[in-house]
């Protein structure tokens, strides 16, 4: 038995109202089609869902995030820091190991609304190291990483749009850089799958051939009805727009070199800003704010005294979800249960926008797997 | 009543007539329980298997449960109605008919769409421009699901629906479809077309057994006799006995 198993993991909870967030205990059931459009069908089927006596599909909440931000943007808080500790509901994906039930006890903080980007997401970090270290005290690691970067560097990468979401689908998924690099040679392989007929586009670029025209000529059918919420107009540009780019094909294989070569950089943190320079200076490509977003986060966590020999950056790190859009950043416990991080967090800015707010508003937390801090490998060996 | 193997045979429409077909042209003669309304028969002349007569949804879960031994349905529903398909059941044997393919059919008029590349493509613009995802009518939520997380995509939304899914985006219930089809006739009907690497399951009608139960030393034997009337070579049987 380890002594660290004895600490109450509610002295999580106090350190962070100490450091001066909110107590919050959001609602426990959200609307389905918010989660689901937040979420994307593939974690469907983890989720709980239930319904209203009037038949309104409802889940249960899936985290803690979601609700809050809802609750905040309806004005229902009245403070812009939170701490939460309470229960949420997903059925444990095949690879985690800590749990059997699908509820799960988080604990974690939110901080909307702060424009001191940098001094709200250093903060976030060294207090959730502080609290984590005290309460376990087996070595930690950090890993971080920085979103923006990698889409900085698509825009770099000067490539078409079809291209370029699906690099960041790929790189959402957490790939390692030779994954992603397989399956960006695989869908370079196969995108060109059309001979386009040069006859028509000819004719309707000299405006002889409306779009309903154009289309009906290539579906070979002059009875069409069903476009599923399409404009012809964008059809047809998506098709020409698709031909053009099967006849200069040749996507330069530096496309490749430059992803692969940024998702390989990861390293101890005091090494990173030279290998980002680097790669900066050799393809020409601006990272200094970047750079600079990394040093002053470091420069943070250096004055509240978190060790920063046990940091690492991993360019592959991210997250599924598409909110996120600056720092991402977990915490493992270096010598149990590996896979899973105790604690995740990040700046995830487009929540609010996503949620139907006009002006942007700045939001970074952190969330902590009580059950997996508190799991103990040689328990549950048997 | 363990020494007898229980199969479950469709109940109804054109599988049921078609299983029965089947048995028929090996040897094997169905008596139907009181008459054709019964729930239960035998193969005359055949005393140590039961038939009982379901739905072939119910056959794909009660072989999941572990309630009956065997059971002819179609590979759809196995995939569709079993929780990890491969580790409940085991394919026993193909028989040739009901097929059918699950497929993704999108609008005729999305002339720029040929293949599912150009889909994925669509799905995340459709999200983008409107804010929403795109909606997919099916009725096999679980292996369009499965699907798409292969490839990685969940920009979309299952839209549940029961019959009648062709029409779905006619009438503006969802954007595209995964329905089943052979000849493609009733895609074509509602302007609908098949994509590129877009067919997730080519279906037809199986015997499965479940690995829910307790297959003991005399089910098995008559499992093998099974197989051997409807043509299995010794190879086969034995590759499924040593996996039961």
């Amino acid at each position: 038995m380890h002594k660290e198993m004895d600490k109450d993991p509610a002295s999580i909870r106090e350190f962070f109202i100490n450091k001066g967030y909110t107590f919050c205990n959001p609602a426990m059931t959200i609307p389905a089609d918010i989660v689901m459009n937040f979420m994307g069908e593939d974690v469907r089927n983890r989720l709980l869902f239930t319904s209203s006596p009037g038949g309104d599909e409802l889940c249960l909440r899936p985290d803690f995030t979601l609700p809050l931000a809802i609750s905040y943007i309806n004005n229902e808080l009245q403070s812009n820091k939170f701490v939460y500790d309470g229960y949420a509901f997903r059925f444990p994906s095949i690879n985690e190991k800590t749990r059997y039930c699908p509820e799960f006890r988080q604990i974690g903080i939110e901080n909307f609304g702060d424009k001191n980007k940098i001094d709200a997401e250093g903060d976030v970090i060294s207090q959730a190291y502080e609290i984590l270290s005290s309460f376990y005290d087996d070595h930690l690691e950090i890993k971080i990483s920085d979103i923006s970067m990698f889409y900085q560097l698509l825009d770099h990468l000067n490539i078409d749009t079809h291209l370029f979401n699906r690099f960041r689908r790929l790189y959402w998924r957490g790939l390692s850089a030779t994954e992603i690099k397989d399956s960006i040679k695989k869908i370079i392989n196969t995108r060109f799958d059309i001979k386009p007929r040069l006859d028509l586009i000819e004719e309707y670029k000299n405006n002889n051939l409306s779009s309903i025209a154009f289309i009906q000529k290539l579906a070979g059918s002059d009875d069409l009805s069903v476009f599923s919420g399409r404009q012809p107009d964008d059809i047809v540009k998506r098709y020409i727009d698709k031909s053009e780019l099967s006849n200069n094909n040749a996507i330069n294989d530096t496309v490749i070199e430059q992803i692969t070569e940024f998702l390989s950089i990861k390293g101890n943190i005091s090494k990173i800003t030279q290998l980002l320079d680097n790669f900066q200076k050799k393809y020409h490509i601006d990272f200094a704010e970047g750079i600079e977003n990394l040093e002053n986060r470091i420069k943070i966590l250096r004055k509240n005294q978190i060790p920063t020999d046990m940091i690492e950056f991993n360019a592959t790190l991210s997250r599924k979800v598409e909110y996120y859009t600056g720092l991402v950043f977990e915490v493992r416990m270096k010598n149990k249960n590996k896979n899973e991080p105790i604690a995740i967090g990040g700046r995830y800015d487009k929540i609010f926008e996503q949620l139907g707010s006009k002006d942007p508003i700045p939001a970074v937390g952190c969330s902590i797997y009580v059950d997996r801090l508190l799991f103990d490998e040689g328990n549950n060996e048997s | 009543m363990s020494r007898e193997l229980i199969l479950g045979i469709p109940n109804k429409g054109r599988m049921q007539k078609q299983t029965v077909d089947f048995f028929t042209a090996n040897g094997l003669e169905i008596e139907r329980g009181s008459g054709d309304r019964g729930y239960t028969g035998n193969f005359i002349g055949y005393d140590n298997i039961n038939l009982i007569f379901l739905s072939p949804k119910e056959i794909s879960l009660e072989l999941m449960k572990g309630s009956i031994d065997l059971g002819v349905t179609g590979l759809d529903l196995v995939n569709e109605y079993v929780h990890l398909p491969d580790m409940n059941t085991l394919n026993l044997l193909e028989l040739g008919f009901g097929k059918a393919d699950v497929v993704i059919a999108v609008p005729v008029s999305w002339v720029d769409v040929v293949s599912i590349n150009d889909l994925e493509d669509v799905i995340y613009n459709f999200r983008l421009s409107t804010g929403k995802r795109l909606r997919i009518a099916t009725k096999y939520p679980n292996i369009s699901r499965n699907f798409f997380e292969k490839i990685g995509l969940s920009d979309y939304l299952l839209v549940d629906s029961h019959g009648a899914t062709e029409g779905a985006p006619a009438y503006g219930s969802s954007e595209i479809i995964i329905d089943i089809t052979s000849t493609g006739s009733t895609l074509a009907a509602n302007q609908l077309k098949r994509i590129d690497l877009g067919t997730i399951l080519e279906s037809q009608a199986c015997l499965f057994s479940g690995l829910n139960k307790n297959w003991s030393k005399d089910k098995t034997r008559i499992l093998s006799e099974l197989l051997a009337f409807l043509g299995s070579d010794d190879a086969h049987i034995s590759k499924i006995v040593s996996s039961l």
